[in-house]
């Protein structure tokens, strides 16, 4: 501007979001998130008492010993799938919470899009795939459903192409149409199979934990932080993209390439997550919205908060899943649907949400 | 005088028809220019060209004599702000986080504004007289603040050049007034180029040096306002009946409309 600054203001302090503000936020909640983890451990159906757990934790350091069976309940069963409730719950909500800033609807979520059907299909093609194509710990069942969660994303995404650009509402029609075409396929395949995998489709739908081999978790881990960074790299352009394609244009956001980079994000996260726990419910819906109410709706911020509070609020789901009926386990996404259902539906009522 | 903006022979279409054909004009470094003609006239689609929302198919737009097609979208926004005809917002951000918007551009990828960016912001905030909004939600603030709010995010960007896209269509008559008194004190206190439209022909023609008539894609008139705003021009180009005399106070253009049954009735002298 050509004009000197002729004023400087100083006394009006500014809302703004500092790196300061955003560490402690952050670092906070990694806190909470820690303490889940520990809490989670003591529940299941034997239960632990803390100082058992401590003792195992520092048997790992130290080489001492520890009786074999806490061990494997504590490594081998509880830790690994408390730890992949944390990465998947984190997973789908951050992508919830992209997907709803980027096609601005806020009931966006990746299961909109066709991705859970996409991975669906793969589950129940994988069943009529005779070889075995299991690597990394992956099951050749999940392996399929990250594949068709991928592809299924991506042909939304294709079709969705108008002049170059990827109107929201377009993208939205096509991943409804695309996850209709998609469950007609799913029902025609599972209505030709025998019960007992009929069963197994249906378990998976309904979105479930189940304790991971620990080369599987590190991939997870790997995928799920990958499109974690890429959203925080691009979380500042997501606020922006709110605002409409043309004036995000206008403040010189790239907006196709921040698009396509954050999709790619998005379908790595979800992806990663459905493949090992099939579908869960809600978490990517009705956790970025919690954390909105309560953070405010700047992305570097909503997008990590949302990620460690997804991962809280699966670990405590399936930590309930776990032991409510114990010895039976409840599939997580029922508990997931029966706790945001009800708490999506009195923010909508109280808050008047968006 | 320095042109920042040159056009040739620009010609641009959505689908199969034209909607804008032979482009030629000019914008002066400094200079407060009105775009005005009916709906569909090519208006909008001229001042998108401008800050390359689109693109032409034929004839070259310079800024600054730079190729604009040739511009980093980032340097565009560094010389070019965009005030579009409304904003909608999706989320509810607070003031202070929108105009903070306005910075992107000068972050080249930083995820945290610094000092510096708040500093700019403060003062374009106590420009728009918008300093006391910072924490209220933009979705619930009036409309004249709203448009306060969303030119404050344009200046954030330090802009030579302001673009609006009929800036002051769904405000009352104070707030008309109070835009374009703002954008004179822009133009005139720190020399920003200043490009709007207008369905407003009067205000438009008492603030702005220059306007351009466009009629069906075409530039029809361009000149002084008193050039512009004539009788014949203007029921050419819109077919309606109108009375154009001496603003009583300026002495600029004054237009009157003449409804269709005042048509047969003799004006008074």
């Amino acid at each position: 501007m050509s004009l000197r600054m002729t004023y400087v203001y100083r006394s009006t302090s500014m809302q703004a979001l500092t790196l300061r503000r955003w560490l402690s936020a952050v670092s906070l909640l990694m806190v909470l998130s820690l303490i889940t983890v520990f809490l989670s451990m003591l529940f299941g159906s034997d239960a632990l008492r803390p100082r058992e757990i401590i003792s195992a934790f520092l048997a790992r350091v130290t080489g001492n010993d520890v009786s074999e069976v806490t061990r494997t309940i504590l490594f081998q069963i509880r830790l690994p799938r408390i730890l992949l409730a944390a990465i998947a719950g984190g997973s789908l909500a951050a992508a919830g919470g992209m997907f709803q800033a980027i096609l601005k609807n806020p009931l966006a979520d990746a299961y909109i899009l066709g991705i859970s059907s996409g991975a669906a299909l793969g589950v129940v093609v994988s069943l009529f795939v005779p070889v075995t194509l299991g690597m990394y710990g992956f099951t050749p069942a999940s392996i399929m459903a990250f594949a068709g969660a991928l592809i299924t994303l991506y042909i939304v995404y294709r079709i969705s192409i108008v002049g170059g650009k990827v109107p929201p509402h377009t993208i939205l029609l096509s991943g409804v149409m695309i996850n209709a075409i998609i469950f007609a396929l799913i029902l025609f395949l599972t209505s030709v199979i025998n019960s007992s995998h009929l069963y197994r489709v249906f378990f998976w739908l309904l979105g479930y934990l189940s304790s991971p081999s620990y080369a599987a978790l590190a991939m997870v881990a790997l995928f799920s932080f990958l499109g974690m960074a890429i959203l925080l790299v691009h979380s500042r352009s997501l606020n922006i993209l709110t605002l409409g394609d043309e004036e995000a244009e206008t403040l010189g956001i790239n907006v196709e390439f921040v698009k396509r980079r954050v999709f790619i994000a998005g379908a790595l996260l979800v992806a990663s997550a459905v493949a090992i726990c099939g579908p869960i419910g809600f978490v990517g819906i009705m956790v970025p919205h919690a954390v909105r109410l309560l953070v405010g709706y700047d992305y570097r911020l909503v997008l990590p908060v949302s990620f460690i509070g997804g991962g809280i609020f699966l670990m405590l789901a399936d930590t309930f899943a776990r032991t409510a009926a114990s010895p039976v386990e409840i599939p997580v996404g029922i508990i997931t649907s029966l706790a945001g259902g009800p708490f999506f539906l009195y923010l909508l009522r109280k808050k008047r949400l968006v | 005088m320095k042109s920042v903006y040159q056009l040739s022979g620009v010609y641009f279409r959505y689908g199969d028809a034209w909607v804008l054909e032979d482009i030629c004009l000019d914008v002066m470094e400094g200079e407060m220019i009105g775009i005005i003609g009916p709906n569909g006239s090519g208006k909008s689609s001229l001042l998108k060209l401008l800050s390359r929302l689109n693109s032409p198919q034929q004839g070259d737009i310079s800024l600054r004599g730079v190729d604009l097609s040739l511009m980093d979208q980032a340097d565009i926004a560094k010389t070019t702000a965009m005030v579009p005809q409304e904003s909608t917002f999706f989320f509810p951000y607070t003031v202070d986080e929108v105009v903070l918007m306005g910075r992107t551009p000068h972050l080249r990828g930083r995820l945290f504004e610094g000092r510096h960016d708040m500093e700019v912001v403060r003062e374009v905030m106590h420009w728009m007289d918008i300093a006391g909004l910072g924490e209220r939600p933009v979705t619930e603030i009036s409309g004249g603040e709203r448009q306060r709010v969303v030119i404050a995010r344009a200046l954030a960007q330090e802009p030579d050049i302001l673009i609006l896209d009929e800036p002051t269509a769904s405000l009352d008559i104070a707030h008309q007034v109070e835009i374009y008194h703002i954008l004179t004190r822009l133009n005139e206190e720190r020399g920003l180029t200043i490009i709007l439209s207008s369905h407003d022909l009067n205000l438009a023609a008492h603030y702005c040096h220059r306007m351009i008539l466009m009629n069906k894609g075409r530039i029809y008139a361009a000149g002084t306002p008193s050039e512009v705003i004539t009788e014949e021009n203007i029921r050419e180009v819109y077919g309606c009946p109108v009375l154009v005399d001496a603003h009583p106070v300026s002495g600029g253009p004054r237009l009157t409309l003449l409804p269709r049954e005042l048509k047969t009735m003799k004006v008074s002298p």
